[in-house]
């Protein structure tokens, strides 16, 4: 161990957690349980870069009653198959008891007349969702008791904690690196396990607070051999055109409507049944095809809302609440006036792991939002459900791990490489990385390669992504330490276009967001496969692993896609 | 593409403490005390997301955040 010292500052724990968010907070708290030294670390403030902290913080929660079978069906249906039943049940029976310990925390979710006030996503006729009090800042009250939770149990917090790699012994994960966002003083974590909570992937885009959203865990656990999945299926949203905008998932059950530059509500011609409650990757779609017909732009409008309804959509807390009077003050009315919408990206993940929350790397577990479930649909508070109950369970499987397994040495040659190749392109500016963000925006962001999506356009992107892999990222520089987090994100973020461009070619169908214009149609014959990416030796390898059917309790016999049909002209 | 590099606008120094809590709390870690003026200043701006957390926290009124995003390109155009 002295002889890490001089290369940065040394911390032993038992559980290593990267990413503060919902999922991370939950399985610190867990892991504490079963061991003393629990380390949760973060690259921005402790809980300001969770997902959770800007949401309205529902949750879907299989109550006492429900039953299992329906909710299992619903989210087959909506998944087009490609759904792993077992871990989507093994979550649905634990949500209840994370909503009871957010209770016991001091969270109150809606009721009515002492039972829970159940929210309904995207059509669907069983699955149910939560939500906290206050409207507009459950998800922030939620990430805050957590916090407070975690340091009456002692559990070690380090904000601005960039880590770059993660550290292995004979194959295993024993640990990772990681430098001060600020000072650029260098760490070397020791640890029993590592967990990777790192949230969601964008491109740093165009929905809500995603600006530090970088794909930074799923290439640190490729990087590490673990395998990624499900990077055809991008998430797609809708957003303002020139503003950030959270809960329009609510707005639109409740009647309000996306329409095109003639006045049309065109989603009901392309969804006669679901109409505007469509999961939003088919909103999309439906948006990117009346725009190629000359029917764009879109907005939206709120007349059609039931007065009662829309008094609750406009009573805000938090950000949104200052951001609603911003807006008012120069001149934009957001619920009263049809304002510009567009379609965006949302997410994109993630890491592949297994029911108890391990990939295929000993010492590595993966909790919340960064593993892989879902083929880029999005039932409404599902993400926070899921990252709650999977946290919990990572906490503890990789503290029980950490108890099992005596401590592992680090290689002291593994860290200076790290540190060396880290540090180097600390220096004059040639090629900045705003640059790099806004290239890789350029090549990603394009109807073609994100949403209607055809192999012409899928390799002409990958070819850019390679050319900047060639002659950018070599000329990158950063002028100071803030530049080389840049840097780093940015790195990643071009591995990440480029695996998701890759599972985007070969997926030679379509299916829940992924929708090819050359093969537009579910092929349950060759394409019921979950697509894997990982790494060997430097080259980049994707297999299709078909779904274990055999094992599973259902077999898909309905799609979500079979909503959604492309009109005559 | 323009750029309308806007999200965090201003810092007012005639109000500013200097006791860095908008510092603190920036998830992109855009802003820094100044080491002359002992102000906060925006060193970082287009990293800035809006999310409006320094402007919460300032306890002097002293920040204004603009409501429009910074420009990003789209992925449907009309032309």
């Amino acid at each position: 161990m002295a002889s890490l010292e001089h290369l940065g500052k040394v911390i032993e724990t038992d559980v290593l957690i990267i990413g503060a968010g919902i999922s991370g907070l939950f399985a610190g708290i867990r892991a504490r349980a079963f061991v003393d030294r629990v380390t949760v670390l973060d690259k921005g403030p402790i809980g300001k870069t969770s997902q959770c902290y800007w949401a309205l913080g529902g949750h879907q929660s299989f109550l006492p009653g429900d039953n299992m079978d329906d909710w299992i069906r619903d989210v087959i249906y909506f998944e087009d198959g490609l759904c792993e039943q077992d871990l989507v049940e093994s979550v649905y029976e634990e949500t209840f008891d994370r909503i009871k310990d957010l209770e016991a925390l001091g969270v109150e979710f809606i009721k009515e007349d002492g039972q829970y006030r159940r929210f309904t996503t995207r059509g669907l006729d069983h699955v149910r969702g939560l939500r906290p009090h206050p409207h507009g800042i459950g998800g922030k009250v939620e990430i805050e008791v957590l916090i407070e939770e975690s340091k009456r149990l002692g559990i070690q917090f380090l904000s601005r904690c960039f880590v770059t790699d993660l550290l292995k012994h004979d194959d295993a994960v024993v640990g990772a690196v990681a430098f001060d966002v600020r000072s650029g003083e260098y760490y070397i974590f020791k640890a029993g396990a590592v967990i990777v909570s790192t949230g969601q992937f964008s491109f740093k885009g165009h929905y809500a607070c995603q600006g530090y959203l970088t794909g930074d865990g799923m290439a640190m656990a490729f990087k590490a051999g673990a395998e990624l999945k499900n990077l055809e299926f991008a998430t797609l949203w809708i957003q303002p055109a020139n503003y950030i905008w959270e809960a329009i998932g609510t707005a639109l059950p409740m009647g309000a409507q996306i329409v095109n530059a003639k006045g049309e509500p065109f989603i009901e011609k392309y969804s006669p049944k679901l109409k505007s409650k469509i999961d939003f990757s088919f909103l999309a779609r439906a948006m990117a095809i009346e725009a190629k017909r000359g029917n764009g732009p879109f907005f939206l409008d709120h007349s059609t809302v039931k007065p009662e309804d829309l008094a609750f959509l406009k009573k805000r807390a938090g950000w949104m609440e200052i951001h609603i009077e911003k807006l008012k003050k120069v001149g934009v009315e957001p619920f009263d006036e049809k304002q510009e919408w567009m379609p965006v990206f949302w997410t994109v993940q993630g890491i592949k792991a297994d029911l108890d929350c391990r990939t295929k790397v000993p010492g590595l577990f993966v909790g919340g939002r960064v593993r892989s479930i879902d083929p880029g649909v999005t039932m409404g508070s599902w993400s926070i459900a899921s990252a709650t109950v999977l946290g919990y369970r990572t906490g503890e499987n990789a503290a029980r791990f950490a108890q099992g397994h005596q401590s592992s040495g680090i290689d002291e040659a593994e860290v200076n490489l790290a540190k060396t190749k880290l540090y180097a392109p600390l220096g004059e500016v040639e090629m900045d990385p705003e640059a790099l963000l806004q290239r890789i925006q350029k090549i990603l962001f394009d109807t073609n390669v994100l949403i209607l999506k055809n192999e012409k356009a899928l390799k002409a992107a990958l070819d850019q992504i390679f050319s900047i892999q060639e002659e950018m990222i070599p000329q990158m520089r950063a002028r100071d330490v803030h530049e080389l987090v840049e840097l780093k994100q940015g790195e990643n973020m071009v591995l990440i276009a480029e695996l998701m461009l890759r599972a985007s070619l070969m997926r030679t169908e379509s299916r829940g967001s992924h929708y090819r214009e050359d093969y537009p149609r579910l092929d349950n014959e060759n394409w019921m496969k979950w697509i894997l990416v990982s790494q060997e030796n430097g080259d980049i390898n994707l297999r299709a692993e078909p779904l274990p059917l055999d094992k599973y309790r259902f077999k898909p016999t309905r799609y979500y896609s079979d909503n959604f049909r492309i009109p005559e002209q | 593409m323009p750029r309308r590099l806007i999200m965090i606008k201003k810092i007012d120094p005639k109000t500013c403490t200097g006791c860095g809590l908008c510092v603190d709390v920036c998830p992109t870690d855009v802003l820094r005390i100044d080491e002359g003026s002992r102000k906060a200043v925006i060193r970082y701006q287009e990293n800035c997301m809006t999310c409006y957390n320094c402007e919460l926290e300032c306890p002097c009124d002293s920040i204004f955040v603009d409501p429009f995003r910074k420009a990003i390109q789209p992925i449907i155009s009309y032309s």
